[in-house]
């Protein structure tokens, strides 16, 4: 075991370093949940049935009004206007026309 | 129940989809004629002034919103009943909710629904040919009408009211888990037939083994059985 003084944002640290056997390996992103999105201020617009995207409406950087319809889902001849609840600005999305989807699936991130 | 009626409008569907709060459940929305009539995926839905029966009819009710696929077969059974009433024969329900005498369409059905992060509403928009007599455009399957297979012209306001009782008896008995699917499973136009059909995103030919217990629909395509619940089905030639 090895003592180093480090320097971090200008103070000084005494750190303690073990030998160890180099390993490969990597570190993979997990998906934020949905909690932890809403959490950061985001809002997520979820699919209220499990279908077909008809119809995206939007793209990344629309400005997004309460109430106006962002994607059309269809499922048994059901087409489904999903409007927004929420304003926001479009940060991510997660269809495009033809996907299948499930019921509470994302569809939409708006922050 | 409420009845609204215009003389011409846009749709009667895009009319209860942008007013939905400010009606009730089962408000009835019917039109002589309508400038922007629309069948499934923003296809047009065409019917001469007068002639025919075109409405939409709003849904609020929850359990009836639940049960979406119930609801979409059931309507078009519930015209079913009442053209058998008025005389027709040989009258059949095409995936999963049109109506159709012999081969040819009687009545189309189109569902919408409103959500935001639920299903607000549905709206159920029908179309039934009742009193025209040409169909002058081109259409992808050919169209029929109450005065072309009964030979003459019946009452349309009657027609309406004998339509708008059932659908509303019909809601009701779903509303009380009813037992539909012993009924309309006989008169499934698609069983045994081969189309076309879209399965993940690719045309294939299937065949029709029929509507299952849930309204989806079973089919055999590359001697897999699977569940449609999506899509459009077209005919082989």
């Amino acid at each position: 075991m090895k003592i180093y003084k480090v320097k971090v944002n200008g103070k000084y640290y005494e750190v303690e370093v073990s030998a160890v056997e180099q390993v490969s390996g990597e570190v993979k992103l997990q998906p934020q949940k949905q909690e932890e999105i809403v959490s950061q201020g985001y809002n997520v617009i979820l699919a209220p049935i499990a279908g077909k995207v008809l119809d995206v409406k939007v793209k990344v950087g629309d400005m997004v009004k309460k109430n106006q319809t962002v994607a059309i889902i269809e499922a048994m001849k059901l087409e489904n206007e999903i409007q927004s609840a929420f304003d926001g600005q479009v940060s991510a999305i997660n269809i495009k026309k033809g996907d299948d989807v499930r019921n509470k699936d994302e569809l939409i991130i708006l922050k | 129940m409420k009845l609204i009626h215009f003389d011409v409008i846009n749709s009667t569907n895009t009319f209860l989809k942008d007013n939905y709060h400010n009606y009730q459940h089962l408000t009835f929305v019917s039109a002589d004629s309508q400038t922007k009539g629309k069948g499934r995926e923003a296809k047009k839905w065409l019917s001469e002034k007068g002639k025919n029966l075109l409405f939409s009819v709003l849904i609020k009710n929850e359990k009836l919103i639940e049960k979406y696929k119930t609801l979409s077969i059931v309507c078009g059974y519930s015209v079913l009943e009442v053209l058998m009433d008025y005389g027709l024969s040989n009258i059949s329900i095409k995936w999963p909710n049109d109506v159709y005498v012999d081969d040819k369409k009687i009545c189309g059905i189109l569902l919408e629904a409103v959500s935001k992060q639920e299903i607000e509403c549905l709206i159920v928009g029908i179309g039934i040919n009742v009193n025209q007599k040409n169909f002058e455009e081109e259409y992808a399957i050919t169209p029929t009408s109450i005065r072309n297979q009964l030979g003459k012209c019946i009452q349309l306001d009657k027609f309406k009211i004998d339509i708008y009782s059932n659908l509303i008896s019909n809601f009701k008995l779903i509303e009380e888990d009813y037992d539909f699917y012993s009924q309309l499973r006989k008169y499934d136009y698609l069983k045994g037939r081969e189309v076309f059909a879209l399965v993940s995103n690719e045309k294939k030919l299937v065949k029709v083994l029929g509507i299952n217990s849930d309204y989806s629909l079973s089919v055999i395509t590359e001697g897999k059985k699977i569940d449609l619940e999506t899509g459009q089905i077209s005919f082989s030639l």
